[in-house]
């Protein structure tokens, strides 16, 4: 065999090889635009979804489903482009007229949530009062899809994030509501939490703000803070609620933590607490 | 003679060819060599790669190889190779990147000096998430103390200081803890003050040095009393930075984190809560001028090793460094001088100092150094984390620290040498970090103003005149670019909430679990980051709105 004929059995052998290489990915597709989404890569999983999409049967729930992956996947793929941006609010806007009957209905209500509350790119401005819509379409219209709890949380966030006390009180209130029936819920800590920060701003209401925390002490310190972080914070807010039986209290555990970088000033805070009850 | 010249050029001509031909088979001999010895039927082989070329380490970490190999073959029969990959710091960044691009990148990596450690996304493609492994006990604690105690809580700080907070998640492994103290001449100290002692308060640490200036008057000998560079300066200006501010930042930290956060800074100022003529700032440069004074001429242009040299050659009585060093400060002065290490006196004992300073600063929050991640790409993951385990038994590490003269990071080990002993994280005292850089600007000009002030050729009051002017004008613009950075990190967290989210409806049984216990952090950690850039803003908005009335 000569040299050219080798080179003239190549296309050969790739169109033997290619398609069989192909039909393996075919059995693989629908784990790797998930795979790539769990790996951040929404670039990779648009592609994967978009695709996915055109070759569906237009409203049959497949499509419904790529339709709001590709949409999720629009709306996170860097780098952040206004075009993919109003994309992704026309495809989750199309997937939301089809009513609660759609099999991703509460999903693109809650994205599209997301959509208006942030800045999404360059010259974007958040939009909190057709956030606040859709999520409360989420906790009202799908209070049993995944996204309910969440869409709670985020619902009272975006009435905090005005800064307004009104609407602020607002917010505190309807999550104490919400926190009253679904005492529970994945995400009561950062409800709790949210309530504490905003009692401190804007409400300047240091004795809700110190209850909050000791809900969440009441429920547990969640793994992602430190114990002396929560402590100090305890301690300091109980100071400015004017309560010192539970600063010392909060004060005495950073104490008697093994190690805290806020033992010594723990130490001098217990101090000043006792000079001044004198 | 005709032919030979032929073939001395003809091999001439040909000697890149030839150069060429024996370095081909040069490495084909190697590559098939290592085969043969590392990968074969019988052998599983990882690669574990860092950038530490010091012998001392190499040779400690190959010593706890050596043990990992002998004891896997004793429990299991089978042969095991863990292949140091030593490369230079220089080209480290390099080689990382292009080898996790390419899937050839070693299983074990110390993390560090790339990018692919710091950009979150990078780090979910190419490191393997260790959350699920440091949560169950290490086997090979069995029959210790620490048996069925979690991973992760048998290190010094329950790894906290390793976790990536976008993703919270383990992916790093440390060996060893590191802190900065004062190495001294002992000989010296001896012969200029009369005693073995080192002074532990500020005002006699100052005497020491004024009396290394009267000793050279008498002697007509040259010793400088602290051999310094850059590097020095920071270490005296940020722990006296730290003391002199933690009561104030106590006073004005609004977030309960003991940090002045530069936006919060900024908004504090606009409200005169603070200002630059404050005597907790004043006092600090002052105090750090009064030790400069003190430091080697043209200490400005010197650089680390400058430093060292002159204090392991016997010209000065003190230095500051890492404990990193110490192996190599003691072994340099050996035969010359014994070396001493003390901890930094604060001036606590100062007239004036003495009313801002209560106390020194504390090392609780100190994590965990050389830290190692997994290539996720790896097809040897068993072996990896296996591996990492063995090394952090207490009985390992503390080996390893002890070959290598550094602190180990397993809870119940020791410093393995006396002098080690005077690094070990200080418990007592105050942490309080104030960020008051506000912009790219004021970094800029007033390092400048900085070095000249330091220099001799500014006075204090002309820099603070200086600070107060570059942070006023650029201030706004810098908390504006400050929020706009911080946003595009809470961009990231909403990527990794989004991703989770997806897995929580859509992903196998196991992403499902992952992403519920994921969320349940990241979204606090997300929604306390976002509730505080709205704050600033609103705070921003109301100071601006205050001023102009």
């Amino acid at each position: 065999m000569n040299r050219k004929q080798v080179l003239n059995t190549i296309p050969a052998l790739l169109l033997f090889i290619l398609p069989s290489a192909n039909a393996g990915k075919t059995v693989e597709k629908q784990e790797e635009g998930l795979k790539q989404i769990s790996l951040l890569n929404f670039r990779t999983a648009s592609s994967f979804y978009k695709r996915k999409m055109n070759l569906a049967k237009a409203d049959s729930p497949e499509w419904q489903r790529s339709t709001f992956l590709y949409a999720v996947s629009l709306l996170r793929r860097l780098p952040d482009r206004e075009d993919d941006k109003l994309d992704a609010g026309e495809l989750l806007d199309d997937l939301i007229s089809r009513g609660p009957k759609g099999i991703c209905y509460a999903g693109a209500l809650f994205f599209r949530g997301k959509l208006a509350e942030q800045i999404d790119y360059y010259g974007d401005k958040p939009d909190f009062a057709s956030a606040y819509k859709y999520y409360n379409r989420v906790v009202t219209e799908c209070p049993k899809s995944l996204y309910a709890s969440y869409a709670a949380f985020c619902r009272a966030q975006v009435k905090v994030f005005t800064m307004d006390a009104n609407q602020a009180k607002e917010a505190v209130t309807q999550l104490i509501n919400w926190l009253n029936k679904h005492p529970d819920n994945p995400y009561a800590v950062a409800e709790w939490y949210l309530i504490s920060d905003t009692a401190r701003y804007p409400l300047k209401d240091y004795k809700l703000s110190l209850r909050a925390l000791l809900e969440i002490s009441k429920k547990g310190i969640p793994q992602c803070i430190l114990p002396d972080d929560f402590y100090w914070q305890t301690a300091n807010t109980a100071v400015e609620a004017g309560n010192n039986k539970v600063a010392t209290e909060y004060f005495t555990k950073i104490i008697n933590l093994d190690v805290s970088r806020f033992k010594t000033i723990s130490r001098d805070m217990l101090k000043k607490i006792k000079q001044e009850g004198k | 003679m005709a032919e030979e010249k032929n073939l001395f050029q003809i091999i001439k001509g040909s000697l890149g060819l030839v150069i060429l031909a024996l370095a081909f088979i040069a490495s084909t001999i190697s590559v098939i060599y290592n085969h043969i010895t590392t990968e074969g039927p019988d052998v599983k082989a990882i690669r574990i790669c860092h950038w530490q070329l010091e012998k001392g380490f190499r040779n400690a970490l190959q010593a706890i190889i050596d043990d990992y190999e002998k004891d896997y073959k004793a429990r299991t029969g089978k042969t095991v190779r863990v292949i140091q990959v030593p490369v230079a710091e220089k080209g480290y960044a390099q080689f990382i990147n292009t080898g996790l691009i390419g899937n050839m990148a070693p299983d074990i990596i110390e993390v560090g000096h790339t990018k692919a450690f710091e950009n979150f996304s990078n780090i979910v493609r190419y490191f393997l998430p260790l959350g699920k492994y440091v949560n169950e006990p290490n086997p090979y604690n069995a029959g210790t103390k620490l048996a069925g105690v979690p991973w992760k809580d048998t290190f010094f700080d329950d790894l906290q200081g390793n976790i990536t907070p976008e993703l919270q998640e383990y992916y790093r492994i440390p060996f060893s803890v590191f802190t900065s103290r004062i190495y001294y001449n002992k000989k010296l100290l001896k012969e200029i003050s009369g005693s073995d002692k080192f002074p532990t308060t500020y005002l006699g640490f100052t005497k020491l040095c004024d009396k290394v200036k009267e000793y050279n008057e008498e002697h007509h000998t040259n010793i400088i009393p602290v051999a310094a560079s850059k590097y020095q300066l920071a270490f005296f200006e940020g722990n006296y930075g730290k003391a002199f501010t933690a009561d104030m930042i106590r006073r004005l930290d609004d977030n309960f984190n003991m940090i002045l956060e530069p936006q919060e800074a900024y908004v504090k100022y606009l409200d005169k809560q603070w200002n630059f003529d404050s005597p907790e700032f004043q006092n600090v440069v002052k105090s750090t001028s009064e030790i400069t004074k003190y430091f080697m001429p043209g200490w400005i242009a010197a650089n680390r090793d400058d430093a060292a040299f002159a204090f392991v050659q016997g010209r000065a009585l003190m230095t500051s460094s890492g404990s990193w060093d110490a192996k190599s400060l003691i072994d340099q002065s050996k035969g010359l001088f014994g070396v001493g290490i003390a901890m930094l006196p604060f001036p606590t004992d100062h007239p004036e100092y003495g009313k801002y300073v209560k106390g020194g600063v504390n090392e609780a929050s100190v994590t965990g150094g050389i830290p190692w991640g997994v290539n996720k790409a790896s097809n040897k993951i068993d072996i990896c984390i296996d591996f990492l385990r063995y090394a952090t038994t207490r009985a390992a590490n503390q080996k390893f620290n002890d070959l290598v003269y550094w602190i180990p990071v397993i809870k119940g080990s020791e410093p393995g040498h006396d002098f080690l002993k005077k690094f070990a994280p200080i418990q007592e005292g105050y942490s309080a970090t104030n960020k008051i850089p506000i912009s790219t600007q004021y970094t800029i000009i007033v390092g400048g103003y900085r070095w000249l002030l330091y220099a001799g050729k500014m006075t204090p009051e002309q820099y603070t005149a200086g600070r107060i002017s570059v942070y006023e004008k650029t201030g706004e613009d810098g908390f504006l670019k400050l929020q706009e950075k911080d946003y595009r990190v809470l961009r990231s967290y909403e990527s990794v909430i989004t991703s989770d989210l997806i897995m929580e409806a859509y992903g196998n049984k196991q992403q499902k679990a992952d992403a519920r216990t994921r969320l349940d952090s990241v979204t606090l950690i997300a929604a306390r980051k976002n509730y505080l850039y709205y704050k600033y803003n609103d705070q921003l908005k109301k100071s601006s709105e205050k001023e102009a009335e």
